[in-house]
Protein backbone atom coordinates (compact mmCIF):
# COMPACT_ATOMS: atom_id res chain seq x y z
CA UNK A 1 0.00 0.00 0.00
CA UNK A 2 1.30 3.48 -1.21
CA UNK A 3 2.21 5.44 2.10
CA UNK A 4 0.67 9.21 2.72
CA UNK A 5 3.32 11.56 3.11
CA UNK A 6 3.92 15.27 4.29
CA UNK A 7 0.51 16.76 3.50
CA UNK A 8 -1.85 13.75 5.47
CA UNK A 9 0.87 13.81 8.60
CA UNK A 10 0.67 17.56 8.77
CA UNK A 11 -3.28 17.38 9.04
CA UNK A 12 -3.10 14.46 11.41
CA UNK A 13 -0.79 16.51 13.41
CA UNK A 14 -3.18 19.54 13.36
CA UNK A 15 -5.87 17.12 14.45
CA UNK A 16 -4.22 15.73 17.25
CA UNK A 17 -2.80 18.95 18.80
CA UNK A 18 -6.85 19.59 18.68
CA UNK A 19 -7.86 16.89 20.72
CA UNK A 20 -7.90 17.12 24.44
CA UNK A 21 -7.34 13.61 25.13
CA UNK A 22 -4.37 11.49 26.63
CA UNK A 23 -1.62 9.93 24.95
CA UNK A 24 -3.48 6.62 24.43
CA UNK A 25 -6.33 7.86 23.45
CA UNK A 26 -5.38 10.49 20.43
CA UNK A 27 -3.15 7.71 19.13
CA UNK A 28 -5.47 5.60 18.43
CA UNK A 29 -7.85 8.47 17.23
CA UNK A 30 -5.10 9.45 15.06
CA UNK A 31 -3.95 6.02 14.11
CA UNK A 32 -7.75 5.46 12.74
CA UNK A 33 -7.70 8.84 10.93
CA UNK A 34 -4.31 7.73 8.77
CA UNK A 35 -5.33 4.32 8.14
CA UNK A 36 -8.29 5.89 6.40
CA UNK A 37 -6.21 8.97 4.70
CA UNK A 38 -4.22 5.98 3.51
CA UNK A 39 -7.08 3.93 2.10
CA UNK A 40 -8.17 6.86 0.41
CA UNK A 41 -4.61 7.73 -0.86
CA UNK A 42 -4.32 4.02 -2.48
CA UNK A 43 -7.90 4.11 -3.73
CA UNK A 44 -7.08 7.28 -5.54
CA UNK A 45 -3.98 6.62 -6.94
CA UNK A 46 -4.84 2.85 -7.78
CA UNK A 47 -7.65 4.50 -9.95
CA UNK A 48 -5.28 6.68 -11.84
CA UNK A 49 -4.99 9.91 -9.98
CA UNK A 50 -1.87 11.87 -9.50
CA UNK A 51 -0.27 10.72 -6.24
CA UNK A 52 0.37 14.19 -4.88
CA UNK A 53 -3.53 15.09 -5.69
CA UNK A 54 -5.03 11.38 -4.29
CA UNK A 55 -3.21 12.57 -1.30
CA UNK A 56 -4.65 16.12 -1.24
CA UNK A 57 -8.12 14.55 -2.03
CA UNK A 58 -8.04 12.24 1.03
CA UNK A 59 -7.10 14.81 3.36
CA UNK A 60 -9.71 17.37 2.14
CA UNK A 61 -12.33 14.73 2.60
CA UNK A 62 -12.03 14.71 5.81
CA UNK A 63 -12.54 18.85 6.36
CA UNK A 64 -10.41 21.00 8.16
CA UNK A 65 -8.26 19.10 11.44
CA UNK A 66 -9.72 21.75 13.64
CA UNK A 67 -13.22 21.10 12.61
CA UNK A 68 -12.56 17.32 13.08
CA UNK A 69 -11.10 17.35 16.40
CA UNK A 70 -13.75 19.47 17.83
CA UNK A 71 -16.12 17.10 16.52
CA UNK A 72 -14.76 13.68 17.34
CA UNK A 73 -14.32 15.17 21.17
CA UNK A 74 -17.80 15.98 21.42
CA UNK A 75 -18.63 12.64 20.40
CA UNK A 76 -16.52 11.27 22.94
CA UNK A 77 -17.81 12.95 25.29
CA UNK A 78 -20.06 11.66 28.07
CA UNK A 79 -21.26 12.45 32.04
CA UNK A 80 -19.07 9.92 33.77
CA UNK A 81 -15.88 11.35 32.18
CA UNK A 82 -16.59 14.70 34.14
CA UNK A 83 -16.43 12.59 37.04
CA UNK A 84 -13.61 10.80 36.11
CA UNK A 85 -12.11 14.11 34.92
CA UNK A 86 -12.63 15.89 38.32
CA UNK A 87 -10.60 12.47 40.20
CA UNK A 88 -8.48 12.81 37.41
CA UNK A 89 -7.61 16.66 38.34
CA UNK A 90 -7.23 16.05 41.82
CA UNK A 91 -4.46 13.46 41.35
CA UNK A 92 -2.97 15.38 38.51
CA UNK A 93 -2.50 18.66 40.76
CA UNK A 94 -1.18 16.74 43.39
CA UNK A 95 1.08 14.64 41.38
CA UNK A 96 2.27 17.64 39.69
CA UNK A 97 2.91 19.72 43.31
CA UNK A 98 4.47 16.89 44.44
CA UNK A 99 7.07 16.76 41.29
CA UNK A 100 7.13 20.67 41.37
CA UNK A 101 7.99 20.33 45.07
CA UNK A 102 10.93 18.35 44.27
CA UNK A 103 12.42 20.33 41.93
CA UNK A 104 12.01 23.34 44.51
CA UNK A 105 13.60 21.70 46.63
CA UNK A 106 16.61 21.25 44.51
CA UNK A 107 17.02 24.66 43.56
CA UNK A 108 16.42 26.00 46.99
CA UNK A 109 19.14 23.21 48.02
CA UNK A 110 21.56 24.51 45.16
CA UNK A 111 21.07 27.96 46.19
CA UNK A 112 21.57 27.32 49.64
CA UNK A 113 25.06 25.46 48.62
CA UNK A 114 26.16 28.29 46.44
CA UNK A 115 24.81 31.40 48.78
CA UNK A 116 27.84 30.44 51.64
CA UNK A 117 30.75 30.94 48.73
CA UNK A 118 29.17 34.06 47.57
CA UNK A 119 28.74 35.59 50.74
CA UNK A 120 32.57 34.58 51.63
CA UNK A 121 33.54 36.17 48.19
CA UNK A 122 31.44 39.02 49.19
CA UNK A 123 33.14 39.54 52.35
CA UNK A 124 36.70 38.36 51.42
CA UNK A 125 36.72 41.15 48.23
CA UNK A 126 34.40 43.06 48.11
CA UNK A 127 34.20 44.25 51.98
CA UNK A 128 30.64 43.59 52.67
CA UNK A 129 29.35 42.50 55.60
CA UNK A 130 26.43 40.11 55.47
CA UNK A 131 23.68 39.17 58.14
CA UNK A 132 24.82 41.37 61.15
CA UNK A 133 22.13 39.94 62.53
CA UNK A 134 21.63 36.63 62.25
CA UNK A 135 19.41 34.53 59.98
CA UNK A 136 16.12 35.83 60.11
CA UNK A 137 13.86 33.27 60.39
CA UNK A 138 11.36 34.61 57.60
CA UNK A 139 13.48 33.95 55.40
CA UNK A 140 13.01 30.09 55.77
CA UNK A 141 9.88 30.95 55.39
CA UNK A 142 10.28 32.58 51.96
CA UNK A 143 12.65 29.18 50.92
CA UNK A 144 9.60 27.35 51.52
CA UNK A 145 7.64 29.23 50.10
CA UNK A 146 9.50 29.45 46.93
CA UNK A 147 8.59 25.44 47.31
CA UNK A 148 5.33 25.69 47.16
CA UNK A 149 5.43 28.08 44.22
CA UNK A 150 6.84 25.92 41.89
CA UNK A 151 4.66 23.09 43.45
CA UNK A 152 1.71 24.91 42.37
CA UNK A 153 2.90 26.17 39.14
CA UNK A 154 3.96 22.20 38.06
CA UNK A 155 0.53 21.18 39.92
CA UNK A 156 -1.23 24.19 37.62
CA UNK A 157 0.55 22.79 34.48
CA UNK A 158 -0.43 18.71 34.72
CA UNK A 159 -3.93 19.91 35.79
CA UNK A 160 -5.44 21.48 32.81
CA UNK A 161 -4.21 18.69 30.25
CA UNK A 162 -5.09 16.12 32.58
CA UNK A 163 -8.95 16.99 33.05
CA UNK A 164 -9.41 18.07 29.39
CA UNK A 165 -8.19 14.82 28.33
CA UNK A 166 -10.63 13.23 30.60
CA UNK A 167 -13.15 15.64 30.17
CA UNK A 168 -13.08 15.24 26.37
CA UNK A 169 -13.21 19.14 26.36
CA UNK A 170 -10.51 21.66 24.78
CA UNK A 171 -7.80 22.41 27.55
CA UNK A 172 -8.59 26.42 26.48
CA UNK A 173 -12.03 25.66 27.53
CA UNK A 174 -10.90 23.29 30.38
CA UNK A 175 -8.79 26.37 31.88
CA UNK A 176 -11.77 28.14 32.38
CA UNK A 177 -12.67 26.43 35.10
CA UNK A 178 -9.42 24.96 36.30
CA UNK A 179 -7.28 28.49 36.91
CA UNK A 180 -10.16 30.29 38.93
CA UNK A 181 -10.87 27.49 40.62
CA UNK A 182 -7.29 26.23 41.62
CA UNK A 183 -6.65 30.22 41.89
CA UNK A 184 -9.51 30.76 44.68
CA UNK A 185 -8.55 27.08 46.22
CA UNK A 186 -4.95 28.47 46.81
CA UNK A 187 -5.72 32.07 47.57
CA UNK A 188 -7.55 30.92 50.39
CA UNK A 189 -4.77 28.85 51.61
CA UNK A 190 -2.24 31.16 51.70
CA UNK A 191 -4.24 34.22 53.24
CA UNK A 192 -5.77 32.17 55.99
CA UNK A 193 -4.32 28.58 56.40
CA UNK A 194 -0.78 29.36 55.87
CA UNK A 195 0.94 30.28 59.08
CA UNK A 196 4.58 31.49 59.54
CA UNK A 197 7.23 33.87 59.87
CA UNK A 198 6.58 36.56 57.43
CA UNK A 199 8.58 39.63 56.28
CA UNK A 200 7.78 41.32 53.04
CA UNK A 201 9.50 38.95 50.72
CA UNK A 202 7.73 36.59 52.41
CA UNK A 203 4.40 37.43 52.21
CA UNK A 204 4.84 38.65 48.40
CA UNK A 205 6.40 35.25 47.86
CA UNK A 206 3.24 33.25 49.57
CA UNK A 207 0.37 35.59 47.59
CA UNK A 208 2.50 34.94 44.54
CA UNK A 209 1.60 31.42 44.90
CA UNK A 210 -2.02 31.46 43.52
CA UNK A 211 -0.40 33.09 40.31
CA UNK A 212 2.17 30.77 39.99
CA UNK A 213 -0.95 28.42 39.76
CA UNK A 214 -2.27 30.47 37.12
CA UNK A 215 0.59 30.46 35.39
CA UNK A 216 1.24 26.69 34.88
CA UNK A 217 -2.78 26.16 34.60
CA UNK A 218 -3.43 28.56 32.09
CA UNK A 219 -0.90 26.38 29.47
CA UNK A 220 -2.74 23.76 27.22
CA UNK A 221 -0.13 21.74 25.74
CA UNK A 222 1.65 18.55 27.20
CA UNK A 223 1.87 18.85 30.94
CA UNK A 224 5.32 17.79 31.71
CA UNK A 225 7.68 20.48 31.54
CA UNK A 226 10.73 20.57 28.82
CA UNK A 227 13.09 22.69 31.03
CA UNK A 228 14.02 20.24 33.38
CA UNK A 229 17.25 19.31 31.34
CA UNK A 230 18.09 22.39 30.88
CA UNK A 231 17.39 23.18 34.58
CA UNK A 232 19.39 20.16 35.88
CA UNK A 233 21.87 21.21 34.14
CA UNK A 234 21.94 24.94 35.33
CA UNK A 235 21.63 23.77 38.72
CA UNK A 236 24.60 20.95 38.90
CA UNK A 237 26.73 24.03 36.72
CA UNK A 238 25.97 26.33 39.46
CA UNK A 239 26.30 23.19 42.51
CA UNK A 240 29.96 23.04 40.99
CA UNK A 241 30.58 26.65 40.21
CA UNK A 242 29.86 26.64 44.25
CA UNK A 243 32.08 24.10 45.40
CA UNK A 244 34.80 25.49 43.39
CA UNK A 245 34.45 28.93 44.42
CA UNK A 246 34.62 27.47 47.73
CA UNK A 247 37.83 25.88 47.63
CA UNK A 248 39.45 28.70 45.78
CA UNK A 249 37.72 31.75 48.14
CA UNK A 250 37.82 29.86 51.76
CA UNK A 251 35.67 30.82 54.83
CA UNK A 252 35.76 34.15 55.38
CA UNK A 253 37.71 36.35 57.85
CA UNK A 254 35.64 38.43 60.28
CA UNK A 255 36.35 42.02 59.13
CA UNK A 256 38.06 44.46 61.47
CA UNK A 257 34.81 46.16 61.99
CA UNK A 258 32.87 43.85 63.47
CA UNK A 259 34.91 43.78 66.69
CA UNK A 260 32.71 46.81 68.59
CA UNK A 261 33.96 48.43 71.84
CA UNK A 262 32.09 47.56 74.34
CA UNK A 263 32.41 51.43 75.52
CA UNK A 264 30.89 52.42 72.06
CA UNK A 265 27.83 49.58 72.68
CA UNK A 266 26.72 50.82 75.60
CA UNK A 267 26.50 54.94 74.55
CA UNK A 268 24.73 53.87 71.26
CA UNK A 269 22.06 51.67 73.48
CA UNK A 270 21.05 54.61 75.29
CA UNK A 271 18.72 52.69 77.43
CA UNK A 272 18.33 55.82 79.34
CA UNK A 273 15.42 56.68 76.57
CA UNK A 274 13.38 53.64 78.09
CA UNK A 275 13.78 54.60 81.70
CA UNK A 276 16.34 56.10 84.52
CA UNK A 277 19.23 53.63 85.55
CA UNK A 278 18.54 50.81 87.35
CA UNK A 279 17.94 51.64 91.40
CA UNK A 280 21.31 50.22 92.71
CA UNK A 281 19.14 48.18 95.40
CA UNK A 282 18.27 45.99 92.16
CA UNK A 283 20.93 46.10 90.31
CA UNK A 284 22.58 43.63 92.83
CA UNK A 285 19.33 40.79 91.96
CA UNK A 286 18.73 38.62 88.64
CA UNK A 287 16.85 39.47 86.11
CA UNK A 288 15.86 36.59 83.27
CA UNK A 289 14.58 36.78 80.18
CA UNK A 290 12.66 33.80 77.98
CA UNK A 291 11.29 33.48 74.52
CA UNK A 292 9.57 30.96 72.74
CA UNK A 293 7.18 31.34 69.61
CA UNK A 294 7.11 34.82 69.74
CA UNK A 295 6.27 35.45 73.40
CA UNK A 296 8.65 37.22 75.08
CA UNK A 297 8.99 37.04 79.20
CA UNK A 298 10.79 38.99 81.39
CA UNK A 299 11.67 38.28 85.23
CA UNK A 300 13.18 40.84 87.64
CA UNK A 301 13.96 39.21 91.71
CA UNK A 302 13.43 42.00 94.25
CA UNK A 303 15.02 41.52 97.35
CA UNK A 304 12.16 43.35 99.22
CA UNK A 305 8.77 44.27 98.18
CA UNK A 306 8.83 46.94 100.13
CA UNK A 307 11.36 48.74 98.20
CA UNK A 308 8.58 49.31 95.77
CA UNK A 309 6.28 51.03 98.13
CA UNK A 310 5.36 53.76 96.32
CA UNK A 311 5.65 53.06 92.67
CA UNK A 312 3.28 52.96 90.53
CA UNK A 313 2.83 51.69 86.91
CA UNK A 314 5.07 48.85 87.11
CA UNK A 315 4.71 47.22 83.22
CA UNK A 316 7.04 45.46 80.87
CA UNK A 317 7.13 47.23 77.82
CA UNK A 318 9.05 46.70 74.19
CA UNK A 319 10.90 49.64 72.20
CA UNK A 320 11.60 49.24 68.66
CA UNK A 321 15.40 48.02 68.33
CA UNK A 322 17.46 49.50 65.77
CA UNK A 323 17.91 46.35 63.06
CA UNK A 324 18.57 44.02 63.86
CA UNK A 325 21.68 44.18 65.83
CA UNK A 326 21.98 43.08 69.44
CA UNK A 327 24.58 45.80 70.36
CA UNK A 328 22.42 48.75 68.82
CA UNK A 329 20.02 50.47 71.35
CA UNK A 330 16.15 51.15 70.66
CA UNK A 331 15.46 53.28 68.05
CA UNK A 332 16.16 56.93 68.42
CA UNK A 333 12.77 57.94 66.51
CA UNK A 334 10.86 56.35 68.81
CA UNK A 335 9.17 58.31 71.83
CA UNK A 336 7.32 55.40 72.96
CA UNK A 337 7.04 51.83 73.31
CA UNK A 338 5.49 50.16 70.62
CA UNK A 339 3.66 47.45 73.21
CA UNK A 340 3.22 47.45 76.89
CA UNK A 341 1.78 44.69 79.02
CA UNK A 342 0.98 44.12 82.97
CA UNK A 343 3.40 42.55 85.33
CA UNK A 344 2.75 40.21 88.22
CA UNK A 345 4.13 39.22 91.70
CA UNK A 346 5.49 35.61 92.36
CA UNK A 347 6.71 34.02 94.38
CA UNK A 348 10.91 34.35 94.64
CA UNK A 349 12.74 33.03 91.72
CA UNK A 350 9.52 31.83 89.97
CA UNK A 351 7.28 32.13 87.38
CA UNK A 352 3.66 33.15 88.31
CA UNK A 353 2.67 29.41 87.09
CA UNK A 354 5.27 28.51 89.68
CA UNK A 355 7.66 27.47 87.31
CA UNK A 356 11.66 28.13 88.28
CA UNK A 357 13.39 30.87 87.06
CA UNK A 358 16.71 30.45 88.71
CA UNK A 359 17.70 27.57 91.34
CA UNK A 360 15.89 27.57 94.08
CA UNK A 361 19.34 27.04 96.05
CA UNK A 362 19.31 30.96 96.42
CA UNK A 363 19.17 31.78 99.84
CA UNK A 364 15.53 34.62 99.37
CA UNK A 365 15.35 37.04 101.99
CA UNK A 366 11.98 36.34 104.00
CA UNK A 367 10.38 39.31 101.87
CA UNK A 368 12.14 38.75 98.02
CA UNK A 369 9.37 38.30 95.31
CA UNK A 370 9.67 38.52 91.46
CA UNK A 371 7.97 40.67 88.88
CA UNK A 372 7.53 39.31 85.80
CA UNK A 373 5.61 39.88 82.45
CA UNK A 374 4.92 38.51 79.24
CA UNK A 375 4.65 40.06 75.81
CA UNK A 376 3.70 38.74 72.08
CA UNK A 377 6.27 40.50 70.06
CA UNK A 378 5.15 38.09 66.64
CA UNK A 379 2.58 40.79 65.80
CA UNK A 380 4.62 43.64 64.26
CA UNK A 381 5.71 43.88 61.11
CA UNK A 382 7.66 46.82 61.36
CA UNK A 383 9.65 45.35 64.38
CA UNK A 384 12.93 43.32 63.55
CA UNK A 385 14.53 43.74 66.80
CA UNK A 386 12.71 44.93 70.28
CA UNK A 387 14.31 45.80 73.58
CA UNK A 388 12.24 44.64 76.36
CA UNK A 389 12.13 46.25 80.11
CA UNK A 390 10.17 46.32 83.02
CA UNK A 391 9.73 49.81 84.31
CA UNK A 392 8.31 51.44 86.92
CA UNK A 393 7.38 55.12 88.14
CA UNK A 394 9.34 55.59 90.99
CA UNK A 395 7.81 57.86 94.23
CA UNK A 396 10.40 61.05 92.08
CA UNK A 397 7.94 60.58 89.35
CA UNK A 398 10.76 59.29 87.03
CA UNK A 399 10.40 56.22 84.91
CA UNK A 400 13.10 53.87 86.29
CA UNK A 401 14.51 50.65 84.54
CA UNK A 402 13.87 47.71 86.99
CA UNK A 403 16.68 45.72 85.32
CA UNK A 404 18.70 46.05 82.30
CA UNK A 405 16.30 45.68 79.07
CA UNK A 406 16.88 42.52 76.79
CA UNK A 407 17.25 42.34 73.24
CA UNK A 408 14.84 39.98 71.17
CA UNK A 409 15.21 39.14 67.68
CA UNK A 410 11.33 39.64 66.37
CA UNK A 411 9.70 38.46 63.69
CA UNK A 412 6.07 38.31 62.63
CA UNK A 413 4.33 35.13 63.00
CA UNK A 414 0.92 34.33 61.40
CA UNK A 415 -1.40 34.50 58.32
CA UNK A 416 -1.33 36.85 55.47
CA UNK A 417 -4.52 38.08 56.42
CA UNK A 418 -3.06 38.90 60.18
CA UNK A 419 0.22 40.78 58.00
CA UNK A 420 -2.49 42.75 56.50
CA UNK A 421 -4.52 43.61 59.79
CA UNK A 422 -1.46 44.36 61.27
CA UNK A 423 -0.31 46.89 58.75
CA UNK A 424 -3.86 47.95 58.68
CA UNK A 425 -3.76 49.17 62.23
CA UNK A 426 0.07 50.42 61.76
CA UNK A 427 1.47 47.82 63.71
CA UNK B 1 -30.60 20.92 -2.12
CA UNK B 2 -27.65 20.72 0.52
CA UNK B 3 -27.16 16.78 0.74
CA UNK B 4 -24.93 17.29 4.00
CA UNK B 5 -28.29 19.18 5.78
CA UNK B 6 -30.19 15.77 5.12
CA UNK B 7 -27.25 13.60 5.91
CA UNK B 8 -27.29 15.14 9.56
CA UNK B 9 -30.41 13.57 10.38
CA UNK B 10 -30.05 10.63 9.22
CA UNK B 11 -26.03 9.62 10.02
CA UNK B 12 -26.59 6.95 12.68
CA UNK B 13 -29.28 5.14 10.18
CA UNK B 14 -26.65 4.90 7.38
CA UNK B 15 -23.86 3.58 9.41
CA UNK B 16 -26.07 0.78 11.48
CA UNK B 17 -27.49 0.31 8.05
CA UNK B 18 -24.27 -1.19 6.97
CA UNK B 19 -23.29 -2.73 9.46
CA UNK B 20 -25.99 -5.07 10.65
CA UNK B 21 -24.40 -6.58 7.33
CA UNK B 22 -21.43 -7.39 9.43
CA UNK B 23 -18.60 -5.55 10.84
CA UNK B 24 -16.48 -3.05 8.83
CA UNK B 25 -13.69 -0.66 9.40
CA UNK B 26 -14.38 3.06 8.87
CA UNK B 27 -12.99 3.76 5.48
CA UNK B 28 -15.09 0.27 4.59
CA UNK B 29 -17.98 1.81 5.90
CA UNK B 30 -17.68 5.05 3.90
CA UNK B 31 -17.47 3.20 0.50
CA UNK B 32 -20.39 0.85 1.54
CA UNK B 33 -22.58 3.97 2.16
CA UNK B 34 -21.78 5.62 -0.93
CA UNK B 35 -21.60 2.19 -3.42
CA UNK B 36 -25.43 1.90 -2.04
CA UNK B 37 -26.62 5.39 -2.08
CA UNK B 38 -24.60 4.72 -5.80
CA UNK B 39 -22.90 7.91 -4.72
CA UNK B 40 -25.24 9.89 -3.76
CA UNK B 41 -24.20 10.38 -0.52
CA UNK B 42 -20.90 11.10 -0.95
CA UNK B 43 -20.18 14.01 1.67
CA UNK B 44 -16.80 13.38 2.43
CA UNK B 45 -15.84 11.12 5.91
CA UNK B 46 -15.43 14.16 8.66
CA UNK B 47 -18.45 13.76 9.60
CA UNK B 48 -17.90 9.75 9.40
CA UNK B 49 -15.58 9.08 12.33
CA UNK B 50 -17.05 11.55 15.26
CA UNK B 51 -20.56 9.38 14.30
CA UNK B 52 -18.56 6.21 14.53
CA UNK B 53 -17.24 7.21 18.10
CA UNK B 54 -20.82 9.03 19.24
CA UNK B 55 -22.92 5.49 18.29
CA UNK B 56 -19.83 3.34 20.23
CA UNK B 57 -19.98 5.97 22.66
CA UNK B 58 -23.97 5.08 23.24
CA UNK B 59 -23.29 1.45 22.92
CA UNK B 60 -24.68 0.61 19.27
CA UNK B 61 -21.43 0.17 18.10
CA UNK B 62 -18.63 -2.20 19.49
CA UNK B 63 -15.24 -1.73 18.00
CA UNK B 64 -12.09 -3.14 18.12
CA UNK B 65 -8.42 -3.22 16.52
CA UNK B 66 -7.30 -6.39 14.46
CA UNK B 67 -5.06 -6.69 11.88
CA UNK B 68 -6.77 -6.70 8.61
CA UNK B 69 -6.52 -9.99 5.93
CA UNK B 70 -3.87 -7.86 3.99
CA UNK B 71 -3.31 -4.56 5.52
CA UNK B 72 -2.41 -2.96 8.67
CA UNK B 73 -3.92 -2.91 12.27
CA UNK B 74 -7.28 -1.72 11.68
CA UNK B 75 -10.42 -0.64 13.73
CA UNK B 76 -13.58 -2.59 12.72
CA UNK B 77 -16.79 -1.68 14.09
CA UNK B 78 -19.82 -4.27 15.27
CA UNK B 79 -23.36 -3.67 15.69
CA UNK B 80 -24.69 -4.72 19.13
CA UNK B 81 -28.27 -5.69 20.13
CA UNK B 82 -28.94 -1.88 21.37
CA UNK B 83 -27.62 -1.28 17.83
CA UNK B 84 -30.04 -3.08 16.03
CA UNK B 85 -33.02 -2.02 17.76
CA UNK B 86 -31.73 1.28 17.28
CA UNK B 87 -31.86 0.65 13.57
CA UNK B 88 -34.53 -0.79 13.41
CA UNK B 89 -36.62 2.39 15.38
CA UNK B 90 -35.08 4.74 13.22
CA UNK B 91 -35.84 2.75 10.26
CA UNK B 92 -39.64 3.08 11.00
CA UNK B 93 -39.31 6.74 11.92
CA UNK B 94 -37.59 7.51 8.30
CA UNK B 95 -39.72 5.69 6.29
CA UNK B 96 -42.84 7.51 8.39
CA UNK B 97 -41.12 10.58 7.72
CA UNK B 98 -40.32 9.63 4.15
CA UNK B 99 -43.73 8.51 3.62
CA UNK B 100 -44.83 11.77 4.68
CA UNK B 101 -42.65 14.13 2.56
CA UNK B 102 -43.78 11.86 -0.67
CA UNK B 103 -47.33 13.08 0.38
CA UNK B 104 -46.84 16.63 0.77
CA UNK B 105 -44.94 16.65 -2.20
CA UNK B 106 -46.99 14.75 -4.28
CA UNK B 107 -49.64 16.96 -3.22
CA UNK B 108 -48.00 20.16 -4.36
CA UNK B 109 -46.81 18.48 -7.67
CA UNK B 110 -49.56 17.21 -9.09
Amino acid sequence: MAEPTTESELFLQAVGQSLPFGDRERLEILEELRQHLGDCFTASVDGGMDPAEAERAAVGRLGPPERLADELTRARREPRRLLAAAGAGVWGAVRGGIWGGLLGFCIVMVAAVAWNPAMNAAVRYLGVQWGQGGWDPASNSLLGLVVLACAAFTAGRVTTPVVAARAAFGARLVRRVTVPLGAAVLLWYVTLIWSGALSWPAVVALLSVPLWWIAGAWHTGSPWLRVPRRLAGGLLLVLAVSIVASLVVGPASPPARLLIDPSLVESIQSFDRIGAPVPAEFAKWGFGGVSAGGYVGLSVDVADRGLLTGWSDLRVEAWKGTGAAYYGGPDPNETAPFLTGPVVWSAAGTWPDGSLIWSSSFPWPPNAATLSGGLALNHWPGVSFAWVAITGVAPDGRRHLLAQPSGFQVVFGGTALDWFEAILAGR
Amino acid sequence: MDRSQLLKGTTALLILGVLKDGELYGYEIGQRIRERSAAFIDPGEGWLYPALHRLEKEGALEASWREGELGPRRRYYQITAGGLRKFEAQSVEWEQFARSVRLVTAGFNG
